[in-house]
């Protein structure tokens, strides 16, 4: 009896320690030389950060901020840093472009080219997607909040809600659910092919705030939650200025 | 002699009344809408706010306006290059670009759309202030530039204005 209860304990302990050493590697490329959007994607860095507080806290997991910002988005830094980051299997990866972003008419597939302005580059989603996923982490998701609309050719307000109080066991349980016991690939962009994507001069991309909004809210449901109520509410909220898309290969 | 002083006094009273009735035609040409544009033409007090003075007052009260092909250089510093020649924008095209321009309800000031701006044509408001303005029918964005200073603008609301009017221009080189 005594040999089972050790063994019970023991199991326990590494599925615990399995868990809590997940790491959370938020790669954010933040393009604050974007023409007219500079101050807004500042702020969707500062808003992610925040987030990253609350992932860390409710989560246990390590929150790795790898941030380019501004100057510091060129692509010799960031492929270079793609190449070599190193991932256990239990890892999350978090990819977030925030900028300009288009797609021409050849392009074949959904996602948009995301400009990094300092150099003057555009650069696929796919295939940043593509380079972290052959790295299999556990989970990555992968956003690209800018336009994604053909280069050729009423007044609206997100609304913050405040938080409910809610027991701290339900966020955490949500949040654990969401980062730790979720596995795969989510890849989504802020608007489909041939539309616009927004931002607010003043607070951020409406996209991101309305995701990060929908992330905060929901991690508070007694009933629980999911990545795609998460992405189908954030979907809600900025359909009548753009509609997101998004893939979520997960289990 | 009296009859003299009565002609002298009538004379008086013609001139006066030919200057009451000049007053008043004239008084009634301002208020006539059309009979003087520069009064229709002022800018909203946001896109005051917005664009300052200077980029105002330069499209408000130009000497010509010219329009131009213009193309993105990323590699230059402005960023752009013109590849026309430039030619004069008939008046009554220049009052509706004013018009369209200045007017506050034409722009979002509170929100802006993530895209790359690619200009396509231009126009420049040639006078005391030079300025120049850009359309981006692509980004549906306008680019107000003047001294290195630079502004852009989502005309979304007044998007058809520049598509059924000035998007045809481009073709003209």
């Amino acid at each position: 009896m005594r040999y089972i209860r050790s063994g019970f304990f023991c199991i326990w302990m590494l599925v615990a320690c399995t868990a809590e050493s997940a790491e959370l590697h938020a790669i954010l490329l933040i393009d604050s030389e974007a023409e007219n959007i500079e101050s807004a994607m500042v702020k969707n860095h500062h808003r992610w950060q925040k987030q990253f507080g609350m992932i860390t806290h409710h989560t246990g997991m390590t929150v790795h901020e790898h941030a380019f910002v501004g100057k510091e988005l060129l692509s010799k830094e960031v492929f270079t840093f793609l190449k070599t980051l190193e991932l256990d299997p239990d890892d999350v990866v978090l990819f977030y472009f925030c900028g300009h972003g288009y797609r021409t008419k050849q392009k074949d597939n959904q996602w948009p080219y995301m400009c990094w302005s300092h150099e003057n580059i555009a650069v696929d989603l796919m295939l940043i997607t593509t380079m972290l996923e052959q790295k299999e982490p556990r989970l990555l998701i992968a956003l690209a909040e800018c336009c994604n609309h053909f280069i050729e050719s009423q007044d609206w307000q997100l609304m913050t809600e405040s938080p409910v109080p809610q027991r701290r066991t339900i966020i955490k349980a949500n949040y654990r659910k969401l980062f730790l016991e979720t596995s795969g690939v989510i890849v989504a962009s802020s608007s489909h092919p041939g539309e616009f994507s927004w931002a607010w001069i003043d607070r951020g991309s409406c996209f991101t705030l309305a995701f990060l909004n929908c992330l905060e809210k929901e991690v508070r449901q007694a009933d629980g939650t999911e990545w795609a109520i998460i992405f189908e509410g954030a979907t809600r909220k900025v359909e009548d200025l753009q509609m997101p898309q998004y893939i979520l290969s997960i289990q | 002699m009296v009859k003299s002083t009565l002609i002298i006094w009538m004379e008086e009273v013609m001139r006066l009344e030919l200057f009451i009735w000049m007053a008043l035609l004239v008084g009634i040409m301002t208020l006539v809408p059309g009979c003087k544009r520069s009064q229709e033409e002022r800018a909203g007090f946001k896109l005051q706010e917005r664009l300052g003075t200077l980029i105002v007052e330069g499209i408000e009260n130009p000497d010509q306006v010219t329009y131009f092909q213009v193309k993105p250089d990323w590699n230059s510093d402005q960023k752009f290059e013109i590849v026309s020649e430039e030619k004069v924008l008939p008046e009554d095209m220049q009052w509706l670009l004013q018009e369209t321009l200045l007017d506050d309800q034409s722009y979002f000031f509170n929100k802006t759309k993530m895209c790359l701006f690619v200009p396509e044509l231009g126009f420049r408001f040639s006078g005391k202030n030079e300025i120049l303005v850009f359309l981006s029918f692509s980004c549906r964005q306008v680019k107000f530039i003047s001294n290195g200073r630079e502004r852009i603008l989502d005309n979304d609301s007044h998007y058809h204005v520049f598509e059924e009017h000035f998007q045809e221009l481009s073709t003209h080189f």
